[in-house]
């Protein structure tokens, strides 16, 4: 049967042809009969022979056109045309591969850097989450005036109310961050966990993969404990067995039954490190009261038909009433409605934005640069338009015949930038920041086709039509003047016009590139407070295994010991909260000074407060600005002491040593007051753009505290100690688990991943616009030059020196690359204002950014001229005036 | 030869034409072009160069056929003769033109009286 199909759609093909080559002959004949009665007619009345056939055939109009005009009204004429056009422009491309090339290849950079850059921003910005109804998934936030207004996290008792009084939500459901210490077959481990509350999965419409999520009992004090496992955990810690759903693991000491494994899409991108397992919350009573202290995080899905703004002024009464029923919590502290999605992709919106506007930069640039070598292609070609317009090619037929060219050229250009986008992709998906939502995910998928295909379409109309237009137009001007051919100077402008545009848009691509890339170099280069290198961070929660404060105490001290013991570490400190810490153990308090009036309400301050081991300012070398750090008598023996930093230092005591002052903060719900008996340098706690906090510090001796982030400084790669410390700590207890281990460079550099991608990507754009600017004013000046070979001929052999002519000819090129800084430099400080936001410490309009991007693209302008230049030098004045 | 007058051919009535002067019988592309001018008193220009295509246009669109015979002259050409659908297609057409031409006259006629 398919054989049959086949034999007889070869014959239709076949027949189709036949008949083609009939009616041509049919035409032929046609015609040819209808000129010979003509001339029969004219001479019949006399006319003479040779005037009669020249008066018929202008009668008719000439011949070609006739048939041309006559095959165009036969059926899938143009389609044919299409073929035709197609066969013809890659034979000539062909005949011409240097250009072919050129063409191809500045249209593969462009597309292929396009396409890349539009696979990032499809997958992370504009497909919306894996949930369904995603559109109806809101976040909300508490906001407060103290961090400015900025969405944070809820406390219990305002989540609480909120769920009570709220109408627009079908579901509002708060997370709790937790962990769970998993004592399994291997090594115990820590799951990253949250306590849901009920209606979690319903709010985001997800349901489990294998098994179910939590039924309305298990939400109920008493019932047994319950878990639901992602698919990444289920995968890397159970070897995905399908038989865990009903199996009880031992977290936390306690039998947890799974109930269910969540499906693979499952991703609330809400922080940069995803929860793994999730359990019931059931709530206690007293969190019906937390107010002051905010850590949950609410997710909600609107009622059908309720908008986002619609739930704000809902959320936005409500926090207005809970300020009046308790002012000293909740006064100005407001409520914010965010849709999931926006706020998944709020930290990376801008440097998307950035590099979608950079890659559109290089596109044009590419754009520009393919028409210009389209717009040589075409003026070679002169001569043979003529002869074909002189023979009635129509000029629409012509047109089309050129963009089809153009579409060829455009669609291999395509094909190459597919090719290049697969290969970035696989970079950017392995080299990408973890920050970016969803970037695994991208991939070459048919809405990116979709993107290559529109590409094709305006690259082809924009570097294909322009110039066919162009080059059609001039031609029937040439035709009507009797013109000779050569490049018109119409033609010229519009190329020298195009040079300079592509100047002025690298010009603005290289400022942004060099600005983010001077961000960076500035904020690493800025002083944390402490010494990041050859340190190991490792956070352990002791609570549970350790529930007495004295055990804690001991606990921490023996396993340092152990670890101080290996070979190749050179000190072991712990600390309370961390700069860069993975899991933020930060406790905050207010701050009174006993022997002062107490402020006025309102006026209070307050300051972080760390536990630290005597050992932790020494391993993070943390610089002592007066009287001492703590050491090893300092225990639960001794009257309590404390250590500030020099901020709090500065805030309280401007004029005076504030050392044997008395200073009191709460800890744990009770009031500890402490004599001061030193006073540290400030450190960094988020990185290089946070900006020093004031802190205090309490001995883990008297102040046994659970969440402990470990320091371990070490003599040689602190990666290859790592599991070394580990075994240290399971020497002392096998149980217990590690929130998260890592060495703080790499921590440091995760926080400046989206920068670095973000800057590298911009730098790598930067160059690719000015290679292919290069080219462009080659190109240009190219054949400027040998346009002016006899001039330049007549120059020489007037007495002009070779420099002379090198001058000229560079100086024609340095023209143009003034004119294009000149407009580059003024976008560039129009456009400074949307990227001041991604800056560290450098001005957006800085001079020296400017200024070195305007001459890194005179000099590439000087040295795209010189071969031209240098081949204008050696033109030989005889040959050069004998040409023509 | 004295010059007359020529109007140029209003759009889409050199099709109507064209199937009028079939309508009379077996001819080639040279006669029709012959008999417009001369039916019309050389008032009408006919471009004989859009003549052919018009041809072919009818032709495809299966209201003429064409057939290779030897004309007066003794030598080949393509005579054109009417389908069925040509000859529906001639009457539909030539009763809307009689119409239209009848209100344009009568229209221009009225508006005559009324600036008297």
């Amino acid at each position: 049967m398919p054989f049959e199909r086949w034999l007889y759609a070869w014959r239709a093909r076949l027949q189709r042809a036949l008949d083609r080559e009939r009616s041509e002959r049919d035409l032929d004949e046609e015609l040819r009969s209808h000129l010979a009665q003509e001339v029969e007619a004219l001479r019949a009345r006399g006319v003479p022979a040779a005037d009669a056939r020249r008066q018929a055939l202008a009668a008719l109009g000439g011949v070609e056109s006739v048939k041309e005009s006559v095959r165009e009204m036969r059926p899938g004429a143009s389609f044919e045309q299409v073929c035709q056009d197609v066969r013809y422009g890659v034979r000539l491309l062909r005949r011409n591969p240097g250009l072919a090339t050129a063409t191809i290849l500045t249209l593969a950079l462009g597309i292929g850097a396009a396409t890349t850059v539009f696979s990032v921003v499809d997958a992370v910005l504009l497909q919306p989450p894996s949930f369904a109804g995603s559109e109806r998934i809101v976040t909300v936030w508490q906001t407060d005036p103290e961090n400015g207004n900025q969405p944070a996290d809820v406390a219990p008792a305002n989540f609480l109310d909120w769920r009570d009084q709220a109408q627009s939500y079908e579901r509002l459901a708060a997370m709790e961050p937790t962990s769970l210490d998993f004592m399994g077959r291997d090594e115990p481990e820590v799951f990253l966990a949250s306590f849901v509350s009920e209606g979690f999965f319903q709010a985001l419409g997800v349901t489990a993969a294998h098994g179910r999520t939590f039924l309305p009992e298990e939400f109920a004090r008493g019932n047994r404990p319950v878990v639901v496992l992602t698919d990444v955990l289920w995968r890397r810690r159970f070897g995905a067995d399908p038989d865990l759903v009903g199996r009880v693991l031992r977290l936390d000491a306690q039998p947890y039954t799974v109930v269910g494994v969540l499906p693979p899409s499952f991703r609330l991108g809400l922080a940069s490190r995803e929860r793994e397992a999730f359990v019931p919350k059931i709530f206690a009573e007293y969190e019906s009261y937390i107010r002051a202290s905010s850590w949950w995080q609410v997710v909600g899905r609107l009622r059908p038909g309720v908008t986002v703004a619609e739930a704000q002024a809902e959320m936005t009464a409500i926090a207005g009433r809970l300020a009046r029923d308790h002012p000293r919590t909740n006064t100005d502290v407001g409520a914010r409605v965010i849709p999931l999605h926006t706020r998944q992709v709020a930290a990376v919106r801008p440097a998307l934005f950035l590099l979608a506007g950079a890659v559109a930069f290089v596109l044009f640039i590419a754009c520009v640069n393919a028409a210009g070598l389209m717009l040589a292609h075409n003026s070679r070609r002169r001569s043979e338009f003529a002869i074909r317009m002189a023979l009635g090619g129509g000029g629409t037929r012509l047109l089309r015949q050129l963009i089809t060219e153009s579409v060829v050229i455009a669609a291999l250009g395509a094909g190459g930038g597919l090719a290049l986008a697969a290969g970035a992709l696989d970079l950017v998906v392995a080299f990408g920041p973890a920050e970016v939502p969803r970037l695994q995910n991208v991939t070459i998928d048919t809405r990116v086709l979709g993107f290559a295909l529109l590409l094709v379409v305006v690259t082809a109309l924009g570097c294909g039509a322009a110039p066919a237009v162009r080059t059609i137009r001039e031609q029937t001007r040439a035709i009507a003047h009797g013109q000779r051919s050569g490049a018109t100077l119409g033609e010229r402008r519009l190329r020298s016009g195009l040079v300079t545009a592509e100047v002025a848009f690298t010009l603005v691509l290289l400022v942004g590139a060099g600005l983010l890339v001077q961000s960076l170099a500035r904020l690493v280069d800025v002083d944390l407070g402490f010494a990041p290198e050859n340190t190991i961070a490792m956070q352990v929660v002791a609570w549970d295994r350790h529930d007495d404060g004295a055990a804690r105490a001991n606990f921490v001290r023996q396993t340092l010991r152990e670890i101080r013991g290996l070979p190749g570490i050179e000190a072991a400190g712990a600390a309370s909260s961390f700069p860069l810490a993975m899991a933020d153990f930060t406790m905050e308090s207010a701050l009174t000074i006993p022997n002062r009036p107490a402020p006025p309400p309102g006026e209070e301050s307050s300051t972080a407060v760390s536990i630290a081991t005597p050992a932790y300012r020494e391993t993070m070398r943390i610089p002592l600005r007066q009287g001492r750090w703590f050491d090893d008598l300092d225990d639960g023996g001794r009257p309590p002491v404390a250590v500030i930093n020099d901020v709090l230092a500065r805030q309280h005591w401007p004029d005076r040593e504030p050392l044997n002052e008395r200073v009191s903060v709460r800890y744990g719900g009770q009031a500890i007051e402490a004599e001061i008996v030193g006073v540290v340098g400030s450190v960094r706690p988020r990185g290089f753009d946070s900006q020093p906090r004031p802190e205090l510090f309490l001995p883990h001796a008297q102040v046994p505290h659970g969440e402990m982030t470990y320091l371990v400084r070490t003599a040689r790669d602190p990666a290859t100690v790592i599991s070394a410390v580990q075994q240290a700590v399971w020497s002392v207890d096998p149980l217990q688990t590690f929130y998260s281990v890592a060495t703080v460079d790499q921590l440091l550099r995760d926080t400046t991943a989206t920068r670095r991608f973000t800057g590298g990507l911009l730098s790598l754009f930067g160059l690719m616009a000015l290679v292919l600017a290069a080219v462009g004013i080659y190109g240009v000046i190219g054949e400027a030059t040998s346009r002016r070979t006899r001039e330049i001929g007549l120059r020489s052999a007037l007495g002009a020196r070779a420099w002379e002519i090198v001058g000229m000819v560079v100086g024609g090129a340095v023209r143009l690359a003034v004119a294009g800084v000149a407009l580059g430099v003024i976008v560039a400080i129009g456009l400074s204002r949307s990227i001041s936001n991604l800056l560290f410490d450098v001005a957006p309009t800085d001079f020296a950014t400017l200024a070195t991007a305007s001459l890194l693209l005179l000099a590439v302008a000087v040295i795209a001229a010189s071969v031209p230049a240098w081949r204008a030098s050696r033109v030989d004045p005889v040959s050069a005036l004998r040409v023509e | 030869m004295p010059e007359t007058p020529r109007t140029d051919l209003p759009q889409g009535t050199l099709d109507l034409l064209v199937l009028r002067v079939v309508a009379g019988g077996p001819v080639h592309g040279y006669g029709i072009a012959q008999r417009i001018r001369r039916i019309s008193h050389d008032v009408l220009r006919v471009p004989q160069g859009s003549l052919y295509p018009a041809l072919h246009r009818l032709e495809n669109r299966k209201l003429l056929v064409a057939e290779w015979k030897p004309s007066d002259t003794g030598r080949g050409a393509r005579f054109y003769r009417l389908t069925p659908q040509g000859r529906a297609r001639l009457k539909a057409q030539t009763e809307s033109w009689s119409r239209l031409t009848e209100a344009v006259g009568l229209i221009l006629r009225t508006s005559g009286e009324g600036t008297r």
